[in-house]
């Protein structure tokens, strides 16, 4: 018997020391293949710059697609790298060459007491045929479209879209001290802007602990559940740090059905969900500097709301949260301010899943700054409010997907879903 | 007697039942075939039969709550357990199974 158990603990051993080698890549005939076409697709001298023997797989959870990151010689992988996404066969789908800079050339240690910070910079995009170069700024993480300064706001929320942020700088204190390293999501920086999101994968480029080594995390995104909630007056106050003068605001509301694809179904019984709607506030300075602040109300007891009566309400900050459709208008400063008290005024309500739930808040706020939007009311089943029935995210849906086939360009559905943008946070 | 709830919306385990039966939610269905086990156990008199019937629920009871908080990705599980007066309930639910099982047993 011992003996038995013996060689078991020496086979776990062996098993559990075994090196992972999920990521290399290896000469075998896919390299080769894709080592072929980009010996085909480059200039000789462009080719020859190339660290072939370095290229590395990037994870990711598609058997269809394979992302590579080919280093180029004499170069930090960090900052300057080709990028492949390939089919299996090794066939180059698409190519760039990609080249970050930080806005500040100093390392961006953030206060000991923070995990992560907000890049800023540059990216430059160059095709394979050298024919096509395109820079675009990286704000707060975000690879940011610009078509023209008034584009800017609406560009941004297209890339938005996308979720996280592109580029997250993490810090992280060890024995030695702080440690930082830049964490980029490859797969959004392959894609064309124009792509819908597609993965949440971030890899390791580089960092001030001196590591040069690729690793891929899967991300996934924060549910707002697992978030306390937030002072919204500190939310509020981040916009008086831009000056009203030659500014542009944008008041987006935001639905989230329960079951998507179908907007008739009120609850999304195994995850508990009736749907959700929020708020996205954005202002961008003449200066270009931008303010953004997602929030919404939330029962602060959830497992009271089947009582039916009124309960405490909390907001929460909605940053990155799903959502199905979404519309957006331009205000002035007097309505973004009418917005604020709003948001102000109402998160002190109390939050009632029939009279007062988080579509009739948002709906409050939106409309406070001019939105004029009015939807159908529906009788929650359960939940009766009368002969009116209740403001719902499925009745904000529907509203919005009516705006869209009009012709509403401020309107937007998604067959499936998307996600929002970041919130600022608080400010002193 | 469970109360679970997620970020927006929560209440008695029964009620999800209820209302996910009539949408075909595989956890309502395994939950309600742990009810109908549960109940019927009441109405029978063999006691080897009755105490087989039990154990038939509560193991029902629990596969109904593992696929109800599986697909969630844990947030519900998270959700759940991080509030007091749910929590006390699945602590209070999983006394009485105790007893319920030794009883059968």
């Amino acid at each position: 018997m011992k003996k038995n158990l013996l060689i078991l603990l020496s086979i776990s051993f062996f098993l559990a020391c075994k090196k992972e080698r999920g990521s290399d890549i290896n000469h075998d005939t896919y390299l080769t293949s894709v080592c072929k076409n980009l010996h085909d697709s480059l200039q000789n001298d462009q080719y020859a710059t190339l660290n072939l023997s370095a290229i590395e797989q990037v994870p990711i959870s598609s058997s269809e697609i394979n992302l590579l990151l080919v280093p180029i010689i004499n170069q930090d992988k960090s900052t300057n790298f080709l990028l492949l996404k390939t089919d299996k066969m090794g066939n180059i789908v698409r190519g760039k060459f990609i080249n970050i800079t930080a806005a500040s050339a100093e390392s961006p240690i953030p206060p000991a007491d923070s995990t992560a910070t907000a890049f800023d910079g540059l990216i430059c995009y160059r095709n394979l045929n050298n024919l096509s170069r395109i820079t675009l700024p990286i704000i707060q993480g975000h690879i940011v479209a610009i078509k023209n300064k008034n584009d800017m706001v609406s560009q941004r929320v297209e890339v938005m879209q996308g979720t996280l942020p592109d580029v997250v700088v993490t810090t992280y204190s060890s024995s030695a001290g702080i440690n930082w390293g830049y964490w980029y999501n490859l797969f959004a920086m392959i894609n064309d802007l124009s792509d819908p999101y597609s993965g949440n994968s971030y890899t390791l480029m580089g960092g001030g602990d001196g590591s040069n080594t690729s690793s891929t995390v899967q991300i996934d995104f924060e549910f707002p559940e697992q978030l306390a909630s937030i002072n919204l007056q500190k939310y509020l106050d981040c916009f008086s740090s831009i000056p009203d003068v030659g500014a542009t605001f944008t008041v987006t509301i935001a639905s989230d059905i329960p079951v998507d694809g179908q907007p008739s179904k009120f609850f999304n019984w195994s995850q508990s969900s009736p749907g959700h709607t929020y708020i996205e506030l954005y202002k961008l300075g003449s200066n270009g500097a931008l303010m953004a602040q997602n929030f919404g109300f939330y029962p602060d007891s959830p497992w009271k709301t089947t009582t039916g009566g009124n309960i405490g309400s909390k907001m929460i900050d909605d940053a990155g949260h799903e959502y199905n459709a979404r519309y957006t208008i331009s205000v002035n400063a007097v309505q973004f301010q009418a917005a604020i008290e709003a948001a102000k005024t109402c998160s002190n309500y109390y939050y009632n899943i029939a009279s007062y739930n988080c579509t009739d808040f948002a709906l409050s706020v939106f409309n406070s700054a001019g939105g004029n939007l009015s939807i159908n009311q529906y009788s929650i089943p359960g939940f009766p409010n009368g002969p009116n029935g209740s403001n719902t995210p499925q009745g904000l849906y529907n509203k919005i997907s009516d705006l869209t086939v009009a012709g509403n360009t401020s309107a937007q559905t998604n067959a499936n879903k998307a996600y929002g943008g970041t919130s600022h946070g608080p400010c002193n | 007697m469970i109360l679970v709830t997620g970020p927006y919306f929560g209440g008695p385990y029964i009620f999800f039942i209820y209302n996910a039966l009539l949408d075909g939610y595989n956890f309502a269905i395994i939950g309600g075939a742990a009810i109908v086990s549960t109940l019927s156990c009441m109405i029978v008199n063999r006691s080897a039969r009755k105490n087989s019937m039990r154990l038939i629920g509560v193991v029902l009871m629990f596969a109904s709550l593992f696929v109800f908080f599986l697909p969630s990705k844990g947030y519900l599980l998270i959700y759940t357990f991080s509030q007091a007066v749910p929590l006390t309930t699945f602590l209070l639910f999983i006394l009485i199974i105790t007893f319920a099982i030794r009883r059968s047993i």
